[in-house]
């Protein structure tokens, strides 16, 4: 985390339902740090945009409340809120020129004309677009139109700014570089980021911390490498980063170490989730690159067939077929030290148990 | 492009010799291009003839009648080469009052008579009686002096009456349209205004002006925000709404205004409805006045100010609200500065649908409005209908169209200045 310990966001118990049946957002509780960069990461309808406008004030929550700075939300307008905000779609004013769209902030807040002009000035060098403020946004392609998107949510010194999935519209050249540029102005300016996505590559690229939601609930809150190497429910293991799955059967638990039995009825040990009895039957899984071909027999876990290898440049992909029919994927930096791979032949395959996870939820 | 290069570097490599075989190219795109455009040419041309003879050659035909004098000049053709030479002041010579003789003996018994009586009535009142007493007492053509005229009614021995028949014997003449601006030519050939009390064309431009005027504003104000609330509406309700906008679009104008004389009238739903919520004692007159034609005019033509309105504000994207707001606009100011100048085009595209429909209304004033409340269009039918002077109304519908234009200029100008190379 960077930036100071002070509380800066706080959702307390907040729920928010459309249609008075379902909740699109259900007992949320967050708190964000002053001066962090926290991802809502989650698929489409999962609540995290709904979450953000809550925040923003664009969206009303039905019960609970919203702190920001320790004073609560719900009776300051949107537009009182002080609060940065970039969207998907830039949301530039098209009758506007790209120095009258960054100095609206400044004007709507009665910025004298001069400092305005100064002010714009500055903003638009910070972000490499100095010759272009008397362009029309429709002149800009769409990496500019997001940096002067970002240029007027900066202008007016908000400590809190929210951005909408606001790289879903670009290229991924341009998405990996505008990343690395917000996270660079992240932290020279110190300001909370609060940074909604699905797209989970990007999530753990940029955040100190990212809250996975699911179904209108946090799954789960942590620093990227926590997330991706501890995931805390079979929804994170799946949609952070890759992992085969599958279900076994429990057939001892000792702490967190677990004994399970594999359709096929080979014995295969996992770092246990929760607290679970003998004999149920829970998702496991492990990463393709923690799966190791051909393993040391104190590792050795299952049997699969071999049939395909797909060659990716740096590594290859070897996929196999499990004895109950399920797939499983390998990634392999250097399969040339593994000895002949020939396809359709069963080969042993073995993981460290404390990669394998296996969750009572 | 490609297959330009590969012909020019085959035939010449590198030497100025390539020029007449891009030429040859250009050549074939535009019999290409041709053969492209005559086919779209036929396509349209049924429409074209059809808009030709049934639209544009009325048009012109009737145009032409406000300045056309041909019928008259004919008719005083002997007066009027005898005129040629008068400088509209000075005394009359014999030699017209000879030829007036001539020409009126002529046209005795002909419609041609009322005709040219009617023409010169129209510039001085009383000609027309002055023509046929005349007419009826011609002297012997031997003995047609000034004089003689001068006994059959002194009023030829003034220059008015004279000035009047010299007008009437231009083939090309500016009296309709001078009329229609309430002016005239004086007898030295100047133009000067008819005195106020005695013009009425002003006050009815004004007025007319006036009435599309207020029905435009009163449109803006009613129809912004049902367009409003109908784009930010839910689909289902959206198509209710639109509904409610568009069955009265779809009911024939005169079904409209005669519901609105039986709503509105003395003892109408409305007048009953006012009384029986002890709104008024009496009942109010809405119908037969400038209120009625106001309430008819309005309904008619607010769905042409609510549908462009909402096909504009259904393509602005909410975000853009939301961004002014989140950038700390108060709604009030996010309207303004964003929503406003987003929906400008819509608002001026139906300002102007509303205004020139407004301009040129007849039916709806006609039916519902009273004496004082007619707009142009009734005093083309009544110049068309009632006295049948056909220059006239071909003036005043000149003079309409020619406003209209106007309106349409400065539409585009404002159009082209405030909007927007971002809509292109």
């Amino acid at each position: 985390m960077s930036g100071g310990n002070a509380t800066h966001v706080e959702f307390k118990d907040v729920c928010k339902t459309y249609d008075g049946r379902t909740l699109a957002v259900s007992h949320l509780d967050l708190t964000v740090a002053s001066g962090e960069f926290v991802t809502f990461l989650g698929p489409s309808g999962s609540g995290k945009t709904t979450s953000l406008m809550m925040l923003a004030g664009f969206e009303t929550e039905t019960s609970g409340e919203i702190l920001i700075a320790g004073r609560s939300m719900s009776r300051v307008a949107p537009h009182r809120r002080n609060i940065g905000m970039v969207f998907q779609n830039y949301a530039l004013f098209p009758h506007m020129t790209v120095a009258e769209n960054i100095a609206f902030p400044l004007s709507v807040r009665g910025v004298p004309a001069a400092e305005q002009a100064s002010r714009v000035g500055r903003v638009l060098e910070r972000v490499r677009l100095g010759a272009y403020g008397a362009r029309r946004p429709s002149e800009l392609s769409g990496g500019q139109q997001q940096r002067v998107a970002l240029a007027r949510a900066l202008v007016f010194d908000p400590v809190l700014i929210l951005m909408d999935e606001p790289l879903g519209a670009l290229d991924k050249q341009l998405r990996d570089q505008l990343q690395l540029e917000i996270k660079h102005l992240h932290a020279e300016l110190g300001v909370t980021i609060i940074y909604v996505t699905h797209d989970q590559s990007e999530a753990l690229t940029m955040s100190d911390r990212v809250a996975v939601f699911n179904d209108g609930s946090i799954q789960q809150i942590a620093s990227p490498s926590h997330l991706y190497r501890f995931p805390a429910t079979p929804f994170v293991a799946g949609f952070v980063g890759e992992n085969n799955q599958f279900s076994c059967t429990v057939t001892a638990v000792e702490g967190d170490t677990w004994t399970l039995a594999s359709p096929a009825g080979d014995p295969l040990r996992a770092v246990g989730i929760g607290s679970c009895e003998v004999g149920r039957s829970v998702p496991v899984s492990v990463r393709p690159e923690h799966l190791i071909v051909r393993p040391r027999d104190d590792m050795r876990m299952i049997d699969a067939r071999l049939e395909e290898a797909i060659y990716h440049g740096d590594h290859t992909r070897l996929r196999f077929r499990t004895g109950w029919g399920d797939v499983v994927t390998a990634k392999v930096m250097r399969p040339d030290e593994l000895g002949p791979l020939p396809i359709g032949e069963s080969m042993p395959l073995g993981w460290r148990p404390e990669d394998c996870r296996a969750f009572a939820a | 492009m490609t297959a330009g290069a590969v012909t020019t570097a085959r035939a010449a490599p590198g030497g100025p010799a390539h020029r007449p075989l891009d030429a040859s190219l250009g050549a074939q795109l535009r019999r290409a291009d041709r053969g492209r455009q005559i086919r779209a040419l036929l396509l349209v041309a049924p429409l074209l003839l059809f808009l030709f003879v049934n639209f544009a050659l009325p048009l012109v035909l009737m145009l032409a009648k406000s300045i056309d004098g041909r019928e008259e000049a004919r008719a005083l053709a002997r007066t009027g080469a005898a005129l040629a030479s008068w400088d509209g002041r000075s005394a009359v010579p014999d030699a017209a009052a000879k030829a007036l003789v001539a020409d009126l003996g002529d046209l005795r018994g002909t419609p041609a008579l009322s005709m040219v009586a009617n023409r010169l009535n129209y510039d001085v009142n009383g000609m027309r009686s002055l023509v046929l007493k005349t007419a009826r007492r011609l002297p012997p053509s031997g003995d047609a002096t000034l004089a003689a005229l001068g006994s059959i009614d002194p009023l030829w021995q003034r220059p008015e009456q004279w000035a009047a028949v010299l007008r009437a014997t231009d083939r090309i003449t500016s009296f309709h349209v001078l009329a229609a601006v309430d002016a005239r030519r004086d007898p030295a050939g100047g133009i000067t205004m008819l005195p106020p009390q005695q013009g009425v064309m002003r006050e009815i431009f004004l007025r007319t002006f006036w009435i599309a005027s207020v029905v435009t504003l009163a449109c803006i104000v009613l129809g912004y925000p049902v367009a409003y609330l109908i784009a930010s509406a839910t689909p289902g309700w959206a198509s209710v709404m639109m509904m409610a906008v568009l069955l009265p679009f779809w009911t024939s104008l005169l079904v409209r205004t005669s519901a609105w004389v039986v709503l509105l009238q003395t003892n109408g739903i409305v007048n009953k409805g006012l009384q029986g919520l002890g709104l008024t004692s009496a009942p109010v007159p809405l119908v037969f006045n400038r209120t009625g034609a106001y309430i008819a005019l309005i309904h008619v033509l607010l769905p042409f100010m609510i549908l462009p309105i909402y096909s504009i504000m259904k393509s602005v994207k909410p975000d853009y609200v939301r961004a002014a707001v989140s950038l700390g606009a108060s709604p009030v100011t996010a309207f303004r500065r964003v929503y406003l100048p987003l929906t400008l085009p819509g608002l001026a595209s139906g300002t102007l649908l509303v205004f020139v429909s407004a301009l040129g209304f007849y039916i709806t004033p006609a039916l519902i409005g009273g004496a004082g409340d007619q707009m142009i269009g009734f005093f083309i039918a009544y110049y068309i209908n009632d006295t049948v002077n056909w220059g006239m109304a071909a003036a005043l519908g000149g003079l309409l169209l020619l406003s209209t234009a106007v309106v349409f200029l400065v539409y585009t100008w404002l159009a082209g200045s405030s909007s927007p190379a971002w809509r292109s």
